[in-house]
């Protein structure tokens, strides 16, 4: 029992003596090494064969003596050693385990990092430099948000910081996005960048032109020339229209000329005061005054252009020297005159043009001279500023547009030369108009006076009609013809009027055209009067035979017309239908009648009038033929155109009637009337065995023996 | 051969003999009168330098147009507008007069206000009325003056010496500038 504790012990003492000899002696040993394994890797603890027996027994030597020297001590190192192998185990597990680890580290970390910094600051920087602009990107990649909130706060202050200390390196790196940027921003919100800079804008400029006043001055050059131009273009209207009103003898006659030329009396006037020619025009260097250019006319005298314009340029700088107030910035010379010639001076930034002439250039001279030099300011003021004295260095077009400058105003000089026009022709236009003048008056004079005679003509005869003399008549010219006018109660009175006026005056003059502008006025009717008419027309109406009218004339207040306000109502009767019109209108036409009221009604006589016969008998009873045959024959007579149908009746009942009596019975009365005197084409007899009108078998026996008349109109045949 | 045009200013005191080295020089000039009026005048004269050996540019002269500018009195300076766009000047003093000579910086400062790569040469005039003109010459000038100017010459416009060389070397110095 005891050498089995031995054993183990023993065992257990090498083998925690060899790992702990193995954890001293190699601290560095990578720990993928089993443990297990160790024993079997060192070399040097394997024994010979031959020494294995020596080795066995010092080992139990060194066991005894172990337990003499520790005894029980040896059992704590073991339970130690066991506890330390427990321990490890752990932290292999551990190793193995990421997690564990982490949270194992994890709160050394900053400690570590942290005293690293404070014991080698450098080290760790150049640790850690290469990787921070990785991390900065790896980071942004992430999370881009985060980043920026993390850089937004220092990077206003670095900029500025930046700025601070080096302005050079910054405005080179902004430099080249600068316009962009702006040109985005106007893009994004054209009315911020105009804010921003509009306050500044004054400014800036003014501080350009103290700075660098020439290039300022050709920079704007050519924008003001134009708006003083156009100003002064206005300036010239007004004065034309003040020219224009001006009448003078001088001024009548320029307007004649400027209406037969077709062109404004202003530019006559320009053209009347241009006797020009332009010498030569020098191109001068403003501030050396040396000649960039000149032209010069070959046929003159040639001028010593050099001394000249810097004569010129010396004159310029002593007048604005002297003269020229202190705060007027820009002044300059403009012109020279001397006698009839002049120097024009025409400033631009770095150069001016002197043109020399003979007499005043004209406007549209001037126009093109100040275009000339307006164009070449533009495309060659940078070469003009840069002039050194070399005229070769010049473009040769700069001296080309001078030479067709002169050119063109000396062509326009010649053409205003010409005299517009022989002076008699201004005569012959005057004395044509004095003629025209003298005649027109002469003939104006005789017209007048024979239309006054024509318009007494047309008077006085309006005036010697009695029926007219009352009225206010008259006549006046309408242009050639001649208007008769005046107001007259009616149509009748308008005709007449005209009439006598145009008779008059076509006696005077045959060929004058005479208008009628007479107005005939409806007057109010007198109601006495109408109703006078009307008493007066129905008379002559009732003496037609078998008419009977009575007509009577009344007022309708509530007429809307005050001219018809008379009302007629007729009553009566009347042998023919178209009797019935014919009074309608006769009565329409009385003044104050405006409204009819017809109850006249056709009554055709004898168709009551019936003769009657006993029984068989083909002779009227007697009293009838007595007393009713003579009113027939006189309303035959009274109408003569009137025609009578005799119709007899015989019942066919009656003892020996029938159509045959019936027709007797007729025939009887026509023959009577024949006998009193009435045409016998004027009646037709029949007869018929049908009751008459209005009688039936139930009336009396001799009513239905009869003979009856029906007037037949005469347009119409018997039937 | 084409020209060039340079020009070039005469500035001195009052009476040191600005317009008298001028008339010695030139070709054409303005009446005198000018200077009295206007207070300047201008003269011409055109250069012959094309076949000098330090000419950078053979084949080509040079116009000089000379202002001679009123001289300056205690009453009235040199307008500084005169000096506008000349390449180059000529300050005259008078050796018989120290103050002229000695006033010489105060032209050159002024020319070089208008132009400051003007290029400035000295006319010590009136070299025939003094016995030793150098030795005066070098009592009298200031030394950072004499060092300003590209050129100093003891010229008489009475006996024509040293007129034209002064021209010519102003003229060749302005060919070479240009």
């Amino acid at each position: 029992m005891a050498t089995d504790d031995q054993e183990r012990r023993g065992f257990k003492g090498w083998r925690s003596r060899r790992q702990w000899a193995i954890a001293t002696s190699a601290p560095e040993q990578r720990p993928e090494t089993a443990p297990q394994d160790r024993p079997a890797a060192a070399p040097e603890e394997t024994p010979a064969a031959a020494d294995s027996a020596i080795d066995e027994a010092t080992d139990a030597g060194l066991q005894v003596l172990q337990e003499l020297l520790l005894g029980d001590r040896t059992a704590t190192i073991d339970a130690r050693l066991e506890q330390l192998r427990e321990k490890q185990q752990e932290l292999e597990h551990h190793y193995y385990d990421p997690k564990a680890v982490i949270n194992w580290l994890a709160p050394l970390i900053d400690r570590v990092i942290h005293e690293k910094i404070r014991s080698s600051r450098d080290e760790m920087c150049q640790s850690l430099t290469p990787l921070i602009d990785e991390l900065i990107y790896q980071r942004s990649r992430e999370d881009r948000r985060a980043m920026s909130r993390a850089l937004a706060e220092i990077v206003p202050a670095a900029i500025e910081r930046c700025i601070a200390d080096s302005p050079q390196t910054i405005a080179k790196a902004l430099a080249p996005e600068v316009a962009d940027a702006i040109r985005l921003q106007i893009e994004l919100d054209r009315e911020a960048i105009i804010d921003t800079l509009a306050p500044e804008m004054g400014r800036s400029i003014k501080r350009q032109i103290e700075l660098e006043r020439d290039s300022m001055v050709d920079a704007l050059y050519p924008v003001i020339g134009n708006t003083i131009r156009k100003y002064m273009r206005e300036v010239v209207r007004t004065i034309n229209e003040k020219v224009s009103t001006a009448l003078t003898a001088e001024g009548i006659g320029r307007k004649i000329r400027a209406r037969v030329q077709g062109v404004s009396e202003a530019e006559l006037i320009l053209r009347e005061s241009i006797d020009f020619e332009v010498m030569a025009a020098l191109l001068i260097h403003k501030s050396s005054g040396l000649v960039m250019v000149e032209v010069q006319r070959e046929d003159g005298h040639l001028l010593e252009s050099e001394m000249f314009a810097g004569m010129l340029t010396a004159i310029g700088s002593f007048v604005r020297d002297c003269i020229a107030e202190p705060d007027a910035a820009v002044s300059d010379l403009n012109e020279i005159e001397y006698g009839e010639s002049r120097i024009l001076v025409e400033m631009t930034g770095y150069c001016y043009l002197a043109t020399i002439t003979r007499g005043d250039l004209p406007k549209a001279a001037i126009d093109q001279l100040r275009r000339t030099l307006q164009r070449l300011v533009l495309y060659y003021g940078r070469e003009m500023e840069a002039f050194n004295g070399d005229r070769a260095a010049l473009p040769p077009i700069i001296q080309q547009s001078l030479q067709n400058l002169v050119d063109s105003c000396n062509e326009m000089a010649s053409k205003a030369k010409k005299p517009p026009g022989p002076p008699w022709l201004l005569v012959a236009l005057l004395g044509g108009a004095a003629a025209v003048v003298m005649l027109s008056t002469l003939w104006g004079g005789w017209q007048a006076q024979r239309r006054s005679a024509l318009l007494t003509a047309a008077r006085g005869a309006l005036a010697d009609r009695p029926e007219l003399a009352i009225y206010n008549l008259g006549a006046r010219f309408e242009g050639g013809a001649i208007a008769v006018t005046g107001r007259v109660p009616q149509e009748r009175l308008k005709t007449l009027a005209f009439d006598v006026a145009a008779a008059a005056i076509a006696a005077a003059d045959g060929d004058r055209r005479v208008v009628n502008r007479i107005q005939a006025v409806r007057q109010p009717p007198d109601p006495v009067a109408a109703a006078a008419e009307v008493a007066r027309l129905t008379a002559i109406f009732n003496e037609q035979p078998g008419t009977r009218i009575q007509a009577r004339y009344q007022i309708n207040p509530s007429a809307a017309d005050s001219a018809a306000i008379g009302v007629v109502v007729l009553d009566g009767q009347t042998l023919q239908g178209k009797d019935l019109q014919t009074f309608e209108r006769a009565y329409a036409r009385i003044p104050g009648v405006g409204n009819l009221e017809n109850r006249l009604r056709v009554v055709r006589p004898g168709t009551e009038t019936r003769l009657y016969f006993g029984v068989g008998s083909p002779q009227p009873v007697a009293i009838d033929t007595r007393y009713k045959i003579d009113p027939v024959r006189r309303f035959l007579v009274a109408n003569p155109a009137a025609r009578l149908r005799i119709i007899g009746h015989s019942p066919a009942d009656e003892p020996n009637g029938g159509d045959g009596l019936a027709r007797d019975r007729a025939e009887r009365v026509r023959a009577a009337l024949i006998a009193e005197g009435i045409a016998p084409q004027r009646l037709a007899a029949s007869g018929t065995s049908a009751d008459p009108p209005q009688v039936s078998a139930s009336d009396p026996q001799w009513t239905r023996r009869c003979v009856r008349f029906e007037t037949v109109p005469p347009e119409r045949p018997f039937p | 051969m084409t020209d060039i045009s340079q020009k070039i200013c005469l500035v001195g005191d009052f009476g040191v003999g600005k317009t008298s080295l001028i008339r010695r020089f030139v070709d054409r000039q303005f009446s005198d009168r000018y200077l009295s009026t206007v207070g300047v005048k201008i003269s011409r004269r055109q250069v012959e330098v094309a076949e000098h050996p330090s000419n950078p540019l053979p084949g080509r002269n040079i116009q000089l147009l000379i202002w001679d500018l009123e001289g300056r009195s205690k009453f009235k300076g040199v307008a500084p507008s005169y000096l506008q766009g000349a390449k180059g000047v000529i300050i005259v003093s008078d050796l018989t007069r120290p103050e002229t000579v000695r006033g010489v910086g105060d032209h050159i400062d002024l020319f070089h206000s208008v132009n400051a790569q003007g290029a400035v040469a000295l006319a010590l005039n009136k070299a025939d009325l003094v016995a030793d003109p150098a030795r005066e010459a070098k009592s009298l000038l200031d030394p950072q003056q004499y060092r300003r100017a590209f050129a100093t010459y003891l010229t008489s416009a009475k006996s024509g010496i040293h007129v034209d060389e002064i021209f010519e070397a102003i003229a060749l110095k302005l060919l070479t500038q240009a």
